[in-house]
């Protein structure tokens, strides 16, 4: 999996799990720059982004995926 | 013996007994003296003052603060060491990170006043402390396994690890994690480092936190002058005043008020401090009155229970959350106190996730109004304080 499209599927799951639209979904996303993200919105996007790309975060990593960017590291990591 | 008209009261007195003057002194002056020297600004000078600023801070405890880090070190030796870089061994790590951080938590909680310099040995007619690892050494110190595990930093050089413990911005708070701390540490080149910050960005904080702290010794002041005067139907209002304004704004402008000067003398070493107050009081629910106050402890809480894999699935979210304000309680003192203070946060903060994901139509409606969510939650956090004490007082009568 190419990490533009690993990308597109993250933001995707963050606009569904915090009702955003795709322009809101779009630059640089972070915990805290979406009012619902906050620690319990964390845990829920991190629970449908397990689902989205069917992987499990290790559970050190979970505090570290803060962002969009960081999400797409470490998910990059784990499905290569 | 000052002459009577210049003694200052013995109320004063006691409220300025809690500002640690000690930690902001040496703060300051370490700050300032690298500020006037940049030549000191390397990493052995720096060293060196902070061992100096540590040992004036401790007095009596410095062997044992150096003991206690020595004690750290290893033990992240041993956690680095204990995994590869392949999957298998990151979870090895993890484990073994998960394991120093199980250890040191419960000798902690078992021990504290060991880990707090009690246990001292006579040595040429002075009392020295054999271990110091209080509240903040061991919280800093659960963020250094905890990163060691993750693989979010390798283990470091002993003598950064020596300069990123005995920091004299961090000696009793905020918390910086050593991830936090390595920018700065890559930033000292043998020769050159950034220009000094200009007086305003460093001063203007620092008059701040000062005047802050001076805020915090008004409360204590006239707290205790209230206490000692009011009779009858005053004294049930001078009660109210200290559960809902001295106790809460004369802790908040205490600590608010140090950590303030702290970030700015940190500042002087063009050293970043993460925020650790942003008006907590007059948050809409606890959540944000959770991410604004003592932000820098909470965050190794949420971050390290909370948000873990076991947050929102093993065994639920709401039991979890109990959890994070039982371990926070605990962190300040393993007693009936803070479990209580921590059971009752805990139950409320579980029942604010409740509310938030209910229907709309099952929300309460004084929620819905930011001013009366922020009053509720401002007189709940205050009570919280209260409360425990008032609830042990009567049980054991």
């Amino acid at each position: 999996m190419t990490t533009p499209s690993i990308e597109a599927r993250v933001r995707q799951v963050v606009a569904r799990t915090f009702s955003l639209t795709p322009e809101q979904a779009s630059g640089a996303l972070a915990m805290g720059s979406v009012p619902s993200w906050d620690s319990l919105g964390h845990m829920r996007l991190v629970a449908a982004v397990e689902d989205e790309f069917n992987v499990r975060l290790p559970a050190f990593a979970i505090s570290e995926v803060t962002s969009v960017d960081a999400m797409v590291r470490e998910l990059s990591a784990l499905t290569a | 013996m000052l002459p009577e008209p210049l003694r200052l009261p013995d109320a004063l007195l006691a409220a300025a007994g809690s500002v640690p003057l000690a930690v902001i002194a040496t703060a300051l002056a370490l700050g300032g003296a690298v500020r006037l020297v940049p030549a000191l600004r390397r990493p052995s000078p720096l060293l060196a003052l902070s061992l100096a600023g540590m040992a004036f801070v401790e007095r009596s405890g410095a062997a044992g603060f150096l003991l206690g880090g020595a004690v750290i070190y290893a033990a992240g030796a041993f956690v680095s060491r204990a995994g590869g870089t392949d999957r298998a061994g990151r979870l090895q790590r993890w484990r073994a990170a998960l394991a120093a951080i199980a250890v040191l938590a419960s000798l902690f909680l078992w021990r504290r006043p060991d880990f707090e310099g009690q246990l001292q040995v006579r040595l040429g007619g002075l009392e020295l402390a054999v271990l110091v690892l209080h509240m903040w050494l061991v919280l800093r110190s659960v963020t250094f396994f905890y990163e060691l595990g993750a693989g979010r930093i390798a283990l470091p050089r002993p003598e950064h690890f020596a300069l990123w413990y005995l920091l004299p911005f961090t000696l009793a708070g905020p918390i910086l994690r050593y991830s936090e701390f390595e920018p700065f540490l890559r930033s000292l080149a043998p020769r050159a480092g950034p220009a000094p910050p200009s007086t305003g960005a460093w001063l203007r904080p620092a008059a701040r936190g000062l005047a802050e702290v001076a805020l915090a010794v008004a409360c204590g002041w006239a707290k205790a002058e209230l206490l000692a005067r009011a009779t009858g139907g005053w004294l049930t209002a001078a009660k109210g005043l200290d559960i809902f304004f001295f106790a809460p704004w004369g802790f908040l402008w205490l600590l608010g008020g140090t950590y303030r000067v702290m970030q700015a003398a940190a500042s002087l070493w063009a050293l970043a401090l993460p925020p650790s107050f942003e008006a907590p009081f007059g948050r809409p629910n606890l959540s944000e009155f959770w991410a604004n106050f003592n932000m820098t402890a909470m965050r190794v809480f949420r971050d390290y229970v909370f948000m873990a894999r076991w947050g929102l699935r093993r065994p639920n979210l709401y039991f979890n959350a109990v959890l994070v304000f039982l371990f926070c309680g605990a962190w300040h003192a393993f007693n009936g106190y803070w479990l209580l203070w921590g059971t009752l946060h805990g139950a409320a903060f579980a029942l604010y996730l409740l509310h938030r994901q209910a229907p709309e139509r099952w929300r309460l409606p004084l929620f819905s109004s930011r001013l009366a969510s922020a009053a509720a939650t401002y007189v709940f956090v205050c009570l919280c304080w209260y409360i425990p004490s008032k609830l042990l007082a009567f049980l054991h009568s």
